[in-house]
């Protein structure tokens, strides 16, 4: 394991300061490896409070050319980098933050070619994807990997959280055995809203390789900003479920 | 008896509401509440929450106070429950 730099104890002070954590929870982080998928409004400020957190190794994958419609949420695109391909920014931004961060950029969302390879090369997957269909393969590349997996999702002024370690608590298959129906891929959110749940989903990763306090595992957080109310909902393994089910 | 519902995300945005409160029958049970909530709203609800066969639509997590009850919808309500139909949401 690699120790940490004198520069690095003066950068990580403050947090380190922080009881149960100090420099054995910081030396953690700077050996392990997120990935973040994608790095939209969601994902943009979880690989940043990462990079800002000291994890050493972030995988970010994300596809597409940044778009004026991005610019409201996704805090690692910049106006000057409207037309260039997204993942470009991000790393830019990124290392402008922590240029000690070992980065792996990755042009391209999550597919069913990629999926295996990037869980495989990381301790903790971070799920900001958009697409049921990518969450699935996430989720299904997670369990057999034996890998935990942070959900992070939103809607409007509301937002949803939980942890999933395999094989302990509910997958994303036991909570949403199908994809949902007529369920709209663009929906109305503010930056706050998703910069507040990546806060939220950074901070589900720097414990969960820390090791310290209570994540969300078998736990769902629902999170309403408009009348600031927030409940911790109990979740239920489905025993009969497709994706880890066997995992008893 | 008397139950709460929530709506939330597209649900809510579908019904224009944040929930209702229902009056249903002693022993009624989760499955009766939501076809109480069908006959109420009609295709608003039905287009996202229930499947072709009229079961509700297993995407959708139900919860009754702060648990969430998974595919059971037999489950026999109380008054005074509050159910939360957590309507799925997604990055972005």
């Amino acid at each position: 394991m690699q120790e940490l730099t004198q520069e690095e104890r003066e950068v990580y002070e403050w947090q380190m300061w922080s009881p149960e954590f100090g420099e054995p929870g910081q030396t953690r982080l700077k050996n392990a490896s997120v990935l973040v998928t994608r790095c939209g409004g969601l994902g943009s400020v979880v690989a940043y409070e990462l990079a800002a957190a000291g994890v050493g190794r972030l995988v970010i994958a994300h596809g597409g050319n940044v778009k004026p419609s991005d610019l409201n949420r996704q805090l690692l695109m910049t106006h000057r980098s409207l037309g260039t391909p997204r993942i470009e920014s991000a790393q830019r931004r990124l290392l402008e933050l922590n240029p000690r961060l070992n980065i792996e950029a990755v042009p391209e969302n999550v597919n069913a070619e990629n999926v295996t390879r990037l869980v495989e090369q990381v301790d903790v997957v971070v799920d900001c994807a958009p697409l049921f269909e990518e969450r699935f393969l996430l989720n299904r590349a997670a369990i057999s990997q034996n890998k935990p997996l942070v959900e992070c999702a939103m809607y409007d002024l509301e937002a949803q959280i939980t942890t999933i370690i395999p094989g302990e608590t509910p997958c994303l298959h036991c909570l949403h055995p199908e994809h949902p129906k007529n369920w709209r891929r663009q929906f109305p959110v503010f930056g706050a809203v998703s910069g507040t749940v990546g806060c939220l989903g950074a901070m589900e990763a720097i414990k969960l390789i820390a090791g310290i306090g209570e994540t969300l595992t078998g736990r769902l957080l629902f999170c309403d900003l408009r009348q600031m109310q927030f409940r911790t909902i109990s979740l239920m393994r489905n025993r009969d479920c497709q994706v880890c089910g066997h995992m008893v | 008896m008397n139950v709460r519902v929530h709506y939330t995300a597209q649900l809510r945005t579908a019904l224009n509401r944040t929930g209702d409160e229902l009056e249903l029958p002693s022993a009624a049970t989760v499955g009766d509440l939501f076809d109480s909530i069908s006959q109420l709203h009609g295709e608003p609800f039905d287009n996202l929450a229930k499947c072709d066969n009229g079961q509700l639509h297993p995407s959708l997590l139900v919860c009754i106070g702060d648990q969430c009850i998974g595919q059971d919808f037999a489950v026999e309500l109380q008054t005074g429950d509050e159910v939360t139909l957590l309507s799925p949401v997604s990055g972005g």
